[in-house]
C-alpha cells in the first residue's frame, strides 16, 4: 500500500506548519519522518491518519492511489501508534488490543473464539505472550509501545503510523525496541511511516528518510544518501555533526582546502578533517585546545590560528596515537571531503 | 460567545454538543438573568435610585457588606491553620475533619440556620454563657456574622489546601540552607505563594456571604434597619408585591457579585503567574 | 458548592512524610492543631450535634413522630421529584458541556466556562426572583399563564426550575478540568481503531469520567435537595403541596415545633452527612485510579 500526500498545506492562525508538502511513500517502505520540533512532521502524520484535517482547497492524501482525503480515521485503515500510546487506561491489554473488533458493526465482528485468538496471535507477534489481563498502567514503558502497536495492528492496517514511537523511552530500550521495530516490519511489510526527531534512530533502521524543516521537506533519500550528500545546508547540520567554516578562513588561498564556496561557507563533518603535523604548508594551522579520548574514536577541539574559528575534529584512536598530540600543539589541518550549497560536490 | 469552529475535527459531536450548552445556558441562565436588568430598565431612574438608596436598604447594604467582610476576615485568619494544619501535620481523625470541613457545602442553609440559632440563643449551648457577658449573639448582627462564617469556611480552606500541598519542599530547604529560622522561611517564601489563593478564598466566601439567606434568616432576628441583610430585604419587597423594588435591590446584588467574579478571575490569573506556560 | 474552588478531583495527590525543612516545632504544631480543632468543634460539630440533640429532646418517640405527619411525607416526595429531575438535566447538561469544552477548540471558550460558573455567584434568592419575573402573575409570561390555566410560580414546576438554577454548574464545573486534563488522546485512538463517536463516548471516555461524574453528582444532588433560598422565593409556602423538606423545616420552626422542625432537620442532615462519605470516597477512588494510570 502507497502513501501519498499532494500538496498539503496546514496553518495554525498565521504560523504554517506545513506549507505545502508532497510525499510518495512507496509500498513496504519504512519510512521515517526526521526534523526538530515544530518542523510539522507530526502534523503531517496526524493528516495522514485523518485526525487532523489539511487546509481546506489545500491538497488530498491518496491510499494506493484512492482518494481518502474525506474519509474519517476509522475508515482509512491507518494503525496509529501515539507518542504516548494512549492506551485505555480502564481496559485490560486484551481489551484494549480487542478494541477495533469490538467496535466493528455486528456482522463484521469476528466471533469471540476467532477474536480471542487474534489477540493472543498479535500478543506473541510483538512478543508480549501471556500479558492480556495486565492493565497498561502495570506494564513498562516498552511493553506499553508494543501493546499500541498490536492494538493498531489488530484492524489489520492497509499503513501503519508511528508518532515518535520511541520518543517515551529511556536510551537503551529505545536502541532495542529499534531494531526489533525493524525485524518486525520485515516481518509483516506493512508500509510504515514514523516520526522521530532523533537522526541515529531513523538512519539507523528506516529505508527512506523524508527530512522536514519548518513545514517544508528538505531532502528525501535512503540514510546514506541524506548522509553523503546532503541536499541542503539545514540537512548537512542536522543529519551527522557538522562544522561550518567560513571560506576565506578554510580556503585561504590553499589549493587542498578546494574551492571557495559562493554561499561563502564550507560545510564539514569532524571525521572528514585530516589532522596532520605543522610541517610543510598544506592546510591550515591550528592549535589543539581540547582532545577527548573516552570513547571508540577521539574528538578533537581545535582553534583556527588566523581566523580564530573552532573546529571539531575525529581521528582514530590510532592516529591520535601516531601523532602523539598535547593541549596547545600546533598542527595542520586538511578537508577530506567538504560540502558547499552552490553545487554539491566533494573534494 | 462561542463561535461555530472553522475546522473539522476528528471527533464528532461539536454541533449538537455546544448547541446544546448554549441553548440549556440560555434558557435556564441568561434569559432569566437579564429578565432583572430588562425590569430595572424599565424604571425611570429617580425611582430606581430611590429604590436602593432607601435608608432600609441602605442599612442592609451595611449590614450585608460589613459582616460579609468580617466573616471573611475571621475565615483567612482560621482557614489558614486549618488548612495548613490538615495538610501538614497527621494527627489520629485528620481524614474526618478533613472531610467535615465540607459540611456547610453539604448541609443545607435552613439546617444551618435553626442549628446555629439554638447554638447561640440565649439559652443554647454557647449563649447563655454569652449572653450574661454582654454579647448576645441570636438576634442580633453578631449573629449574622457567625452564620455567614459557618458558611465560608470551607472556601479559603479548599482553595488554600492544593497551594500548600504543591509547596515544593527545596524551597524551604534552600532557605533553611541560607540560614533562615523557620519563621522567616513562612513569612518571607510561603506566605506570599499563599497571599493569593488567601484573597482568591476570602472572595469566594465574601461572594457566598453577600448572597447568604437560609442560615441567616433564622439567627439574625430580621428588624429592619438592624438585622435586616439584603437578601431577606428581596424576599420582604417580593412579599409586599414591590416587585420593582426587589429588581432595583436585586440588579445592584447582581453587579457586585458579577464585579467580585471579575475580581476572582484576575486573583486567579495573578496567583499562577509565577507558573510556567 | 463555590464558584470557582479547585475541585480536589483535579488536584488530589498523594504525598511522602515532610522533609526535615518542612517540619515546624513540635509546640508550633500542638498549638495549631489545637486551635484549629477548637475553631472546627465551635462551627461545625457543635451545629451537627445540636440538630439530633434539639431533635431528640423529647425523645425518640417524639422524634419519630414527625416523619408520621402526612405534610412531612409530601415535602419528602416532592424533595424527591425536584433533585430526580434536577439532577440528571444538569448531568446531561454538564457532560454535553465538558465534551464540547474539552474536545475543540473554539473562540470564546473561557467565557463560557465563565458563564457557566455564573449561578454560583447569583445569591439564591435572586435566583427566585428571576424566574418570579418571568413566570410570575406580573411576569413576561405571566397573564399567558393565566389564561391557559398554567401555574409554575408557587407551584411544583417554579421549584424544580429553580434548584435546576441554583444546581446548573456542579456536574459541568467538575467535568470540563478533568477531561481538559485527560486530553484526547484516547479518543484519537479509539477513532483510528473505527469506533463511531457514541461507541468513543460509551468505551473511551465515560469509563474514563465517571469518578468525576458520579462526584459532580453527588454535590448537585445535595445540593437540589437541601436549597432553601430560591426555592423559598417560588415556592409559596403551600403546606403539603409545594413545601420541599428545607422549607417543611422553616413552617414547623416558625410555628414553635421546634422538636418536629429538627427531625426533619436531622434528616437532611444525615443526608449532608452521606453526602461527605460519598464524596470522600469518590475522592480516594478516583484519586487511586489517578495514581495508577500515570
Amino acid at each position: 500500500m502507497s502513501i501519498e500526500a499532494q500538496n498539503i498545506r496546514r496553518a495554525f492562525g498565521t504560523f504554517a506548519a506545513l506549507a505545502g508538502v508532497d510525499l510518495k511513500v512507496e509500498p513496504g517502505k519504512l519510512v521515517a519522518l526526521l526534523g526538530p520540533s515544530g518542523s510539522g512532521k507530526t502534523t503531517l502524520l496526524r493528516i495522514i491518519a485523518g485526525l487532523e484535517f489539511a487546509d481546506p482547497g489545500s491538497g488530498r492524501i491518496l491510499f494506493d492511489g484512492e482518494d481518502v482525503t474525506d474519509l474519517p480515521p476509522g475508515r482509512r485503515k491507518v494503525g496509529f501508534v501515539f507518542q504516548h500510546y494512549a492506551l485505555f487506561r480502564h481496559l485490560t491489554v486484551f481489551e484494549n488490543i480487542a478494541f477495533g473488533l469490538r467496535v466493528r458493526r455486528r456482522r463484521e465482528r469476528p466471533p469471540e473464539r476467532e477474536l480471542a485468538d487474534r489477540v493472543r496471535h498479535l500478543l506473541d507477534l510483538v512478543q508480549l505472550p501471556g500479558l492480556e489481563a495486565r492493565y497498561p498502567h502495570q506494564l513498562s514503558g516498552g511493553q506499553r509501545q508494543r501493546v499500541a502497536l498490536a492494538r493498531a495492528l489488530a484492524v489489520e492496517p492497509r499503513v501503519l503510523l508511528l508518532d515518535e514511537p520511541f520518543g517515551a523511552l529511556d536510551a537503551k530500550v529505545r536502541r532495542e525496541l529499534r531494531r526489533w521495530l525493524r525485524r518486525f516490519h520485515d516481518e509483516i511489510n506493512v508500509t510504515t511511516l514514523f516520526v522521530t526527531h532523533d537522526q541515529e534512530e531513523a538512519l539507523e533502521i528506516a529505508d527512506e528518510v523524508v527530512i522536514m524543516n519548518q513545514g517544508r521537506i528538505e531532502q528525501v533519500g535512503t540514510p546514506q544518501e541524506v548522509y553523503d550528500r546532503p541536499a541542503t545546508p539545514f540537512v548537512h547540520q542536522f543529519v551527522g555533526n557538522v562544522n561550518i567554516l567560513r571560506a576565506p578562513a578554510a580556503g585561504g588561498g590553499d589549493a587542498s582546502f578546494g574551492r571557495v564556496m559562493r554561499d561563502g561557507r564550507i560545510y564539514v563533518r569532524p571525521q572528514d578533517i585530516e589532522i596532520v603535523p605543522h610541517e610543510g604548508r598544506d592546510g591550515l594551522s591550528a592549535i589543539v585546545r581540547h582532545i577527548h579520548a573516552a570513547g571508540p574514536q577521539a574528538r578533537l577541539t581545535l582553534e583556527q590560528v588566523q581566523s580564530r574559528e573552532v573546529v571539531e575534529a575525529e581521528i582514530s584512536r590510532p592516529e591520535l596515537g601516531a601523532l602523539n598530540l598535547r593541549v596547545n600543539d600546533l598542527v595542520r589541518l586538511r578537508l577530506r571531503q567538504a560540502h558547499s550549497f552552490d553545487d554539491s560536490y566533494a573534494i | 460567545m462561542a463561535t461555530a469552529r472553522t475546522r473539522r475535527s476528528a471527533l464528532p459531536g461539536f454541533g449538537i454538543t455546544l448547541g446544546f450548552t448554549l441553548a440549556y445556558l440560555g434558557l435556564i441562565v441568561l434569559i432569566p438573568l437579564s429578565a432583572t436588568f430588562i425590569r430595572a430598565a424599565g424604571m425611570d431612574w429617580g425611582s430606581f435610585w430611590a429604590a436602593v438608596t432607601s435608608p432600609r436598604v441602605l442599612a442592609a447594604y451595611r449590614l450585608s457588606f460589613g459582616a460579609s467582610l468580617a466573616a471573611g476576615a475571621v475565615n483567612m485568619v482560621f482557614g489558614l491553620i486549618v488548612a495548613w494544619v490538615l495538610t501538614r501535620y497527621p494527627f489520629p481523625g485528620r481524614r474526618v475533619v478533613d472531610a467535615l470541613v465540607d459540611l456547610p457545602f453539604a448541609l443545607p442553609t435552613a439546617v444551618a440556620g435553626i442549628a446555629l440559632t439554638s447554638i447561640y440563643a440565649p439559652n443554647g449551648w454557647i449563649g447563655r454563657w454569652l449572653a450574661p457577658l454582654g454579647f448576645p449573639v441570636a438576634f442580633t448582627r453578631l449573629g449574622v456574622f457567625v452564620a455567614l462564617t459557618f458558611i465560608g469556611l470551607p472556601f479559603v480552606v479548599r482553595t488554600l489546601q492544593p497551594v500548600i500541598q504543591e509547596l515544593q519542599p527545596e524551597m524551604e530547604e534552600s532557605a533553611a540552607s541560607l540560614g533562615a529560622t523557620r519563621w522567616q522561611t513562612f513569612r518571607r517564601v510561603l506566605l506570599p505563594e499563599l497571599v493569593p489563593p488567601l484573597l482568591t478564598g476570602f472572595a469566594l466566601a465574601f461572594a457566598r456571604a453577600l448572597g447568604e439567606y437560609g442560615s441567616v434568616v433564622f439567627i439574625s432576628g430580621n428588624m429592619p434597619m438592624r438585622t435586616e441583610i439584603v437578601p431577606l430585604l428581596i424576599i420582604t419587597k417580593l412579599e409586599q408585591y414591590d416587585y420593582s423594588g426587589a429588581t432595583a435591590i436585586a440588579v445592584v446584588m447582581l453587579v457586585s457579585s458579577f464585579l467580585l467574579l471579575l475580581l476572582i478571575n484576575l486573583l486567579q490569573k495573578w496567583s499562577r503567574r509565577f507558573q510556567a506556560v | 458548592m463555590p464558584a470557582a474552588v479547585a475541585s480536589p478531583l483535579t488536584t488530589a495527590g498523594s504525598r511522602n512524610p515532610l522533609p526535615r525543612a518542612s517540619r515546624d516545632a513540635a509546640w508550633v504544631r500542638w498549638t495549631l492543631t489545637a486551635v484549629a480543632l477548637v475553631f472546627l468543634a465551635f462551627f461545625l460539630a457543635l451545629p451537627l450535634a445540636a440538630v439530633f440533640a434539639e431533635g431528640l429532646r423529647r425523645g425518640v418517640a417524639a422524634y419519630f413522630a414527625s416523619f408520621r405527619d402526612t405534610d412531612a411525607l409530601a415535602a419528602i416526595r416532592l424533595t424527591l421529584l425536584t433533585a430526580a429531575i434536577a439532577v440528571p438535566a444538569n448531568a446531561v447538561f454538564g457532560v454535553a458541556a465538558a465534551w464540547a469544552i474539552a474536545k475543540f477548540p473554539f473562540r470564546g471558550k473561557s467565557l463560557l466556562i465563565t458563564l457557566i460558573d455564573l449561578p454560583f455567584a447569583v445569591s439564591p434568592v435572586i435566583a427566585g426572583l428571576v424566574y418570579v419575573l418571568i413566570f410570575g402573575a406580573n411576569g413576561w409570561f405571566g397573564s399567558w399563564l393565566i389564561d391557559h390555566d398554567v401555574r409554575i410560580i408557587f407551584a411544583v414546576p417554579g421549584i424544580i426550575i429553580a434548584t435546576t438554577f441554583v444546581t446548573f454548574p456542579f456536574v459541568a464545573r467538575e467535568l470540563i478540568p478533568l477531561m481538559q486534563a485527560q486530553g484526547n488522546d484516547e479518543e484519537y485512538a479509539a477513532a483510528t481503531l473505527g469506533a463511531s463517536g457514541w461507541q468513543t463516548f460509551w468505551r473511551v471516555t465515560l469509563p474514563n469520567i465517571k469518578w468525576g461524574l458520579l462526584y459532580g453528582i453527588i454535590l448537585c444532588n445535595a445540593r437540589a435537595m437541601g436549597e432553601f433560598g430560591a426555592v423559598s422565593v417560588v415556592s409559596g409556602h403551600i403546606r403539603g403541596e409545594t413545601d420541599t423538606l428545607p422549607l417543611h423545616v422553616e413552617i414547623l420552626y416558625n410555628e414553635y415545633n421546634f422538636v418536629g422542625s429538627f427531625a426533619v432537620a436531622s434528616l437532611l442532615t444525615l443526608l449532608a452527612l452521606v453526602t461527605l462519605v460519598l464524596k470522600t470516597i469518590v475522592e480516594w477512588r478516583h484519586a487511586a485510579s489517578r495514581s495508577a494510570s500515570t
